[in-house]
Order: C-alpha cells, then sequence, then structure tokens
C-alpha cells in the first residue's frame, strides 16, 4: 500500500510542480536576481562633486587623503562649475555636490594666538620645511607648539596642505553647501563627510584660539587628532556564513517543506468516504481505517523526504549555496520540516467540510501566508514580527524550519537546532493526533 | 443580463482568495508606508543601535546619551546569540560595547593607552551602517580628546565635543528642472505600496478571474447558455463586460485600500499617475488570464502558473527588491517583461530612478503592447484551437 501511495503521490501534477519544479526554478530566480545584490550593499566610497568658490585648499587636502584610505570614503570629482557638477547629480554619477563659497563677512574679529589675518603664513611655511622648525612668534610655547604639531607622526594631510600651499589666507572662513536629491544611506553618509570636514575645521580654529601653547600640549594635539585607529575593536559572532541571502534559501525549503501540507490533506480525503469515492472505498474495506491512515501518512512522508532532498540538493550542488559545515543535519532539518507539512495537510484535511477545490486554495493561501511570514518574499518581516510580535515567529512553521537551517549555520552549538527539531516534532505530533481524532469512528447515512 | 448574472454568480464563491490577499496585502504595506513623509528637507538615516555599557561611568553614560539623540537605541539581552539574530534580521544596525575602563581611557593619551580599545562591535557584514558608526566613534573621541589636549576638564571635554558634533550642515535638496511636473504627494516610501501591487495584481486576477471563465467556458454552462434566448454576440458582450467591472473592482478595492494607507484622497499629479500605471497593469494581468485560459488548462494549473509568473516577475522586475540594486543582466532579462516597466513608471514617479514624463509614457506605452502582444497570442491560439478544428472538420466531413 506505501509503493502504491508513494507512487500516487508522483503521478500528481501539483506535487511535481509545487515540490519539485517550483523550488528549482525559484532556487535559479533567487540566485541570478539575488546573489550578488548583498555584496552591493557593502560600503563603497561616496561619490562626490566638489564646485571650490575659495582658494580653501584644506577641503581639497584633507578630502583628498580620505580618498587614498583602504577602502576609500569618498571619491572626488571636482567641476569647475555648480551647473556642471549638478549635471552628474542628476545623472546619479555622484550621490552630492558640496559647494565651498566665501564666508560671508559677519564684521567680528577674534583674537587669535596666531592672528592668523596679520602673520605671514608662507614665511611660516617656508621657514618650517625648509629649517623644521618655526620661529615666527614672540611667544616661545606658540614656536614650539605650531613646530610639535606639524612634527605629529600622523599629520600627513596638514604637511601634504602646507607643501601645497601657494599663498592667501591660511585658513579662510568658509560656507559649504551640500545639495543632494534624496534621502538615503550614500547621502547621509555625503553629510558626515561634510560634516567631519567643517569639524576638523573648527577644531583647527579652536586650536588657533587656545592660549596655552606648549610642546606638551601641541603633541598632544597631534595624538588627539590622530590617534583613533585602535579605538573600535570589530568581534566576531560566528564563523557561518552570515550573507542575508541564504535566509532566502532557508525560506524556499522551508516552502517546500510546508508545501507537503498539499499532500497531506490527500491522507484526509481518501479516508473520509464523504470526501472522495476512494474514501468510501476505504470506509467498507477490512483495513483498519487507522493502518491504512498511517500507511498513507508514512509514504507521503517518504516522498516529501525525497522532494525536500532533491531541493537542497539542487541548492547546494547546482546552484552552490553555503548551508555551513553540517549538511547532513540540513537535510534532517529539511526532511523533518516536511513530515510537519504533510502532518499539517492531514490535520487541516480533516477539518470542516469543504470542497477538495476549495480546501486546496485554503491550504495553498495558508502556506503562502506562513512562508510570507517568515521571510520569503520580503526578508524584513521576521525582524519586524520578532520584534514586534514574537510569538508569531515562534508558532509559525515556516519560520521553525527557517531558524533551524539559521541556527545550524550560525550557532557553534546544536542546542537551539535541536529546539528547533523538538518544536517540528510536537507539531507533528499534535497534528496526526488531532488528525486520528478528527477522522475516527465517522458514520454515513447516505454518500 | 443573464450571462452577466451568472459570472458575478460564479465570481462570488471564488472571492474570497482575494479578500485573503487584500487584507494580507494592505497589512503588510501599512507598516512600509505608514511612515511616509514628504521630502522636503534632508532627513538623516537613523540606525538602530544596541548599546552594552560595560563601564557605567558618567562618560559611557554621556556617551551613550548622545548615541540616543541621533540613533534608535534597541535594548536586548546582552548575549550573543540575541544579538548575532538581531544583527541578521536587522532587528539591530550595530551592536556596541562600551568597553570596561572607557571613562579613563578616554582622557588618556598616553603612549600606554594608545592601543586600549574604547568599544567593541559585532556586526555580521560590512556596510554603509557599519562604516558611517565606526567614522562617528572616531569623530566623537578625537573631539573629545582634543578638547582634553586643550586643557579642559572631561565633562567639559565632552560638552565641548558634543557641541561640535552638533554642527549643522546645510543640505538643500535639488531636484532636475525637466522634473517640474514633479510634487511631494507621491513619496518613495508610499511607491513601495504602488510597486508591490505589482506581484498582488498579477496573483490575484488570474486566480480570481481564471475560475470564472474557466466554469464559464464548461461544457454545461455553454450547453445551457447555448439552448438559451441569448445571442451569441450578446453572450460575448455580456462576458466581456462583466470581466471588466470584475477587473475594475478588484482593482478599485486596492486603489481604496492605497488611500487608506495614504491618509486620504491622494494629492498630486504623480499620484493620479500612479493610479494610471496600476490600472493599465490590470488590464494587462487580465489580457494574461485570458490568454492562460486558452491554454485550456484546470484552475490549480493556473492558480501555480500565476504564482510563479506573479514572484518571478516581481522579483525580476525590482517589486520587491528596488530596480538600482539589481544588476545590469537582471535588469536586461526583466524588460522582456511588463512588471519592470510598471515598477520603472512607480519609480520614475516617485524619483527613486532618474527620468522624465516622457519616459513615463514610455512605459505606459511599453505595456500598452504588452497587452495587445498577449491579445494577438490569445487571438492565434482561440482561432487555432485543435478542438475547434475538429469540429470543423467533422462539419465538413458531414456535408
Amino acid at each position: 500500500m506505501m509503493k502504491y501511495e508513494i507512487k500516487k503521490t508522483f503521478r500528481a501534477k501539483e506535487v511535481i510542480v509545487w515540490l519539485i519544479l517550483f523550488p528549482i526554478i525559484m532556487g535559479t530566480l533567487y540566485k541570478f536576481t539575488l546573489g550578488n545584490i548583498f555584496s552591493g550593499n557593502q560600503f563603497s566610497a561616496v561619490r562626490l562633486a566638489v564646485v571650490q568658490n575659495t582658494d580653501d585648499g584644506m577641503f581639497r587636502n584633507i578630502m583628498d587623503n580620505m580618498e587614498k584610505t583602504d577602502p576609500p570614503y569618498v571619491k572626488l570629482t571636482y567641476c569647475s562649475s555648480e551647473e556642471e557638477a549638478l549635471s552628474l547629480l542628476y545623472k546619479n554619477d555622484v550621490t552630492g555636490v558640496v559647494v565651498i563659497d566665501p564666508a560671508p563677512e559677519t564684521g567680528e574679529k577674534k583674537e587669535d594666538a596666531f592672528d592668523l589675518d596679520t602673520v605671514d603664513t608662507q614665511a611660516i611655511l617656508d621657514q618650517y620645511l625648509s629649517t623644521g622648525t618655526v620661529n615666527a612668534f614672540d611667544d616661545q610655547g606658540a614656536n614650539d607648539f605650531l613646530t610639535k604639531y606639524l612634527d605629529g607622526d600622523e599629520n600627513g594631510y596638514v604637511k601634504d596642505y602646507l607643501a601645497n600651499f601657494t599663498g592667501g589666507e591660511f585658513f579662510p572662513k568658509t560656507h559649504i553647501t551640500l545639495k543632494l536629491r534624496k534621502n538615503g544611506m550614500d547621502e547621509t553618509m555625503a553629510k558626515k563627510m561634510v560634516m567631519m570636514y567643517i569639524n576638523m575645521q573648527n577644531q583647527v580654529r579652536e586650536m588657533m584660539d587656545f592660549t596655552h601653547m606648549t610642546a606638551e600640549s601641541g603633541d598632544m594635539i597631534s595624538k588627539a587628532m590622530n590617534g583613533q585607529d585602535n579605538i573600535v575593536e570589530p568581534l566576531q559572532l560566528t564563523t557561518g556564513n552570515t550573507d542575508p541571502f541564504s535566509s532566502y534559501m532557508y525560506n524556499l525549503i522551508a516552502m517546500v517543506a510546508i508545501f507537503g501540507s498539499l499532500v497531506g490533506v490527500g491522507i484526509a480525503q481518501t479516508h473520509q468516504a464523504d470526501m472522495s469515492p476512494e474514501g468510501a472505498r476505504r470506509s467498507c474495506s477490512s483495513l483498519p481505517k487507522s493502518i491504512s491512515i498511517l500507511a498513507c501518512f508514512f509514504s507521503y512522508c517518504i516522498s516529501m523526504a525525497i522532494c525536500v532532498s532533491i531541493c537542497i540538493t539542487f541548492l547546494t550542488l547546482v546552484l552552490g549555496v553555503d548551508f555551513g559545515s553540517r549538511l547532513p543535519l540540513v537535510y534532517l532539518s529539511g526532511i523533518c520540516g516536511g513530515i510537519m507539512g504533510v502532518a499539517m495537510g492531514f490535520f487541516l484535511g480533516c477539518v470542516g467540510k469543504m470542497s477538495p477545490g476549495a480546501r486546496s486554495g485554503f491550504v495553498m493561501a495558508l502556506n503562502m501566508t506562513l512562508c510570507f511570514l517568515s521571510g520569503y518574499i520580503v526578508m524584513g518581516i521576521k525582524g519586524i514580527l520578532e520584534h514586534n510580535a514574537p510569538i508569531v515567529n515562534d508558532l509559525n512553521p515556516a519560520a521553525i524550519i527557517c531558524d533551524s537551517f539559521y541556527y545550524l549555520n550560525m550557532d557553534a552549538g546544536l542546542e537551539r537546532f535541536i529546539g528547533q527539531l523538538l518544536k517540528m516534532g510536537i507539531y507533528t505530533a499534535i497534528f496526526v493526533i488531532l488528525g486520528f481524532i478528527l477522522t475516527r469512528r465517522k458514520k454515513y447515512a447516505s454518500l | 443580463m443573464q450571462v452577466f448574472k451568472l459570472f458575478f454568480l460564479i465570481a462570488r464563491s471564488k472571492i474570497g482568495i482575494g479578500i485573503l490577499y487584500l487584507v494580507i496585502f494592505l497589512a503588510i504595506c501599512f507598516p512600509m508606508v505608514h511612515s511616509s513623509n514628504q521630502q522636503v528637507d534632508f532627513e538623516e538615516t537613523r540606525l538602530n543601535i544596541h548599546v552594552d555599557d560595560q563601564d557605567q561611568s558618567e562618560a559611557s553614560r554621556l556617551f551613550a546619551e548622545e548615541l540616543a539623540k541621533k540613533h534608535g537605541i534597541v535594548k536586548l539581552e546582552n548575549n550573543r546569540e540575541t544579538i548575532m539574530d538581531a544583527l541578521y534580521y536587522q532587528i539591530i544596525d550595530y551592536a556596541l560595547v562600551i568597553n570596561p575602563g572607557y571613562g579613563n581611557n578616554l582622557a588618556n593619551l598616553s603612549e600606554e593607552a594608545a592601543p586600549q580599545s574604547l568599544f567593541a562591535t559585532f556586526h555580521l557584514n560590512d556596510s554603509y551602517k557599519t562604516a558611517m558608526m565606526d567614522l562617528y566613534l572616531k569623530d566623537y573621541v578625537r573631539n573629545v580628546r582634543l578638547e582634553i589636549a586643550m586643557g579642559k576638564n572631561l565633562p567639559d571635554a565632552i560638552a565641548g565635543a558634543e557641541a561640535m558634533l552638533s554642527t549643522k550642515v546645510d543640505v538643500e535638496m535639488v531636484s532636475p528642472p525637466e522634473d517640474d511636473f514633479r510634487n511631494e504627494g507621491f513619496t518613495d516610501k508610499f511607491a513601495t505600496f504602488f510597486r508591490m501591487l505589482c506581484y498582488v495584481l498579477i496573483a490575484v486576477i488570474p486566480n480570481v478571474l481564471a475560475p470564472v471563465m474557466l466554469a464559464m467556458n464548461g461544457e454545461d454552462q455553454k450547453k445551457r447558455i447555448a439552448c438559451s434566448r441569448v445571442s451569441t454576440s450578446s453572450y460575448l458582450f455580456q462576458l466581456f463586460a462583466a470581466s471588466a467591472v470584475l477587473t475594475v473592482l478588484i482593482w478599485a478595492v486596492f486603489m481604496i485600500g492605497g488611500m487608506f494607507l495614504y491618509g486620504g484622497i491622494y494629492q498630486g499629479i504623480n499620484c493620479w499617475l500612479a493610479v494610471l500605471n496600476s490600472f493599465v497593469f490590470a488590464i494587462v494581468s487580465v489580457m494574461f488570464t485570458i490568454f492562460l485560459c486558452s491554454f485550456r488548462m484546470g484552475n490549480t494549473a493556473i492558480g501555480m502558473i500565476s504564482q510563479i509568473v506573479g514572484i518571478g516577475m516581481s522579483f525580476l522586475s525590482g517589486a520587491f527588491i528596488p530596480q538600482s540594486m539589481l544588476n545590469a543582466s537582471v535588469l536586461n532579462v526583466a524588460k522582456i517583461l511588463p512588471g519592470y516597466w510598471y515598477v520603472r513608471a512607480v519609480d520614475i514617479l516617485s524619483g527613486a530612478q532618474e527620468g522624465i514624463m516622457g519616459d513615463f509614457w514610455v512605459c505606459i506605452g511599453v505595456q500598452a503592447g504588452f497587452f495587445a502582444i498577449f491579445l494577438a497570442i490569445t487571438i492565434i491560439l482561440r482561432s487555432h484551437h485543435p478542438k475547434r478544428k475538429r469540429v470543423k472538420a467533422q462539419a465538413t466531413a458531414k456535408a
């Protein structure tokens, strides 16, 4: 009987399409469209067009250094006019346009320690570059401060700036405008870059206002300006495959497993006399209904195991999806999910009275909803539910199957994976028991 | 009106699936669209950050407060599994640990303190978000230390740094001159609703319309109608009218649902152009359904095909993932699908893609072209149907 049921399963077009062809088509499509998409989310240099209406060389110097970092933070295109820069923005060649204008005159005059407007900055620079010291000020502390600061190991951008300084105002006051087309991550990064530059400009000005300069404070300022390389220590959470693309593949296998319910519905339909002629024939046969149902259930489970295995094998061997190092457990999890799907179908097939077409439509809609909620179409949905209604993820059979793959891939241990397997087992047992209860002892006055 | 009535009698029994899709669809779209805003001013991207303060000093508290002003703070259990899950499912973008000794090390500019890290971070992949946070942390520490180097005490240095980091950047939102027709009523966030319609229309319309059409084409119905007083032309007219009314009803329900999400009647020409675009796509979906029905498949088969085509086309066309994120080869393939042109039109209207009014009408035109192609193929298929040929051959033989 089991052999007959297995043969019957694979003769059904729905099974071939939904459980074998559909995952192959969707897997290929996912790989084709989403395979490289998440690498595009990795940080790449923010593209900015710069229109410089002043002789402020500091911007170019600092940003040029940021362009040389690995990976570079910015990629600059210098334009001669705002129109040229805006045309690049409208063609999406750049994320934003930075316009540097002279700052409007405020009439205020601050007493700077170096009094930048009166000191001959060209002479200071020539002196520093030729002798390695600064002796331009009456105050020796100020001379030592500037020498020590310029000597700082990592003040490369300042030295570059000094080397390229061609006269004019040392740190001209500027007004920077950032022109953007839309909101977004790139645009926020562009704003951060400009903000960082304005901060650095302000810091330099603040330094110039600092009147208690000594050689020691010059050294400290140099360290403060440059010593942030080690402040953030990245920690590794997992050795598993962290590519978000995997989530779609977990969902695809979960969908195949849950679609086992389309097969499982057949158990109820072929064992209830009022649902199908086959059910009527079985009802009057001498074979006990429980044995017949169990035989049917196990044969469908075997069919599902074959379908899920085909799906996992295709994804792994043909599409090269990385499920981590514990592939046999991936098969185990998928097969358990498939069995749970069949059990769910058995239960749903016994609930209420519906025509076979309506029931299969209902099961299909339910399956699609469960798969959608586990992130089959929109990946972020599972996170939103986890944050706002975690109970949905805990109860959703598709999410349980997905999580089992996720835990297998990401966790070092197997505790959480085993937990998901237990959940699948409990669900299977509940569905089968309820199915048996709903199908037993039914008598029909007329068919 | 008998045929018309019969059509809706059958349709009534199949409408459940349509309502189910509508409810699910609106429920999904609501959180996505609800936060829709007018894009007049630049809005910085805020990250969701989990902060684990292991220092519990005044300095770390002030830093956490400053961070909370700029980003959303998400409280999670301090264990690696919870943090990993939250990162993977994008509940948080960044997990930050303020290391023990942060307060002391922040103010310490000595050589010995230099190699000690102030923060530890957890993230699964390098992204814009992690780069942005790293930049912010370095900027913050640099500012605090600079203030300290200039002789301030730690609380004053932190206050000074916070003031420095609050620097306002003059941001101006610009748009191309040819975008003058664009108004602010159709935001990119609200466009999500119309993008997702690409999947919903192609999934709902065949699932609702095809069973009705197949039932109408069934032998029993045909024979009953054939022996009634209804003429063939009247039958066809009523059938088309009923199909059109049903389609418009389905489409109108989605449009009204969209208004609930929008918060009232659509404002501005772009919203109405998006409505027009969706109507054209609904018509293409109807023609696709009629095309499928020409193959004389069963309900289940049509349901399967519409799901596969719906999901597949939506992925390829950028309904679920923005077209800007798809690579060129995928987009080239997608151009042979009506969904691509539908989504592109929505993107042009929302400003997510480069394009002017002319480009929008090109998209509408291409969709109309797909309608014409489906119509032409359907006519060819129906006129060469094997059953009809056989009947004709039998009639000729009899004659």
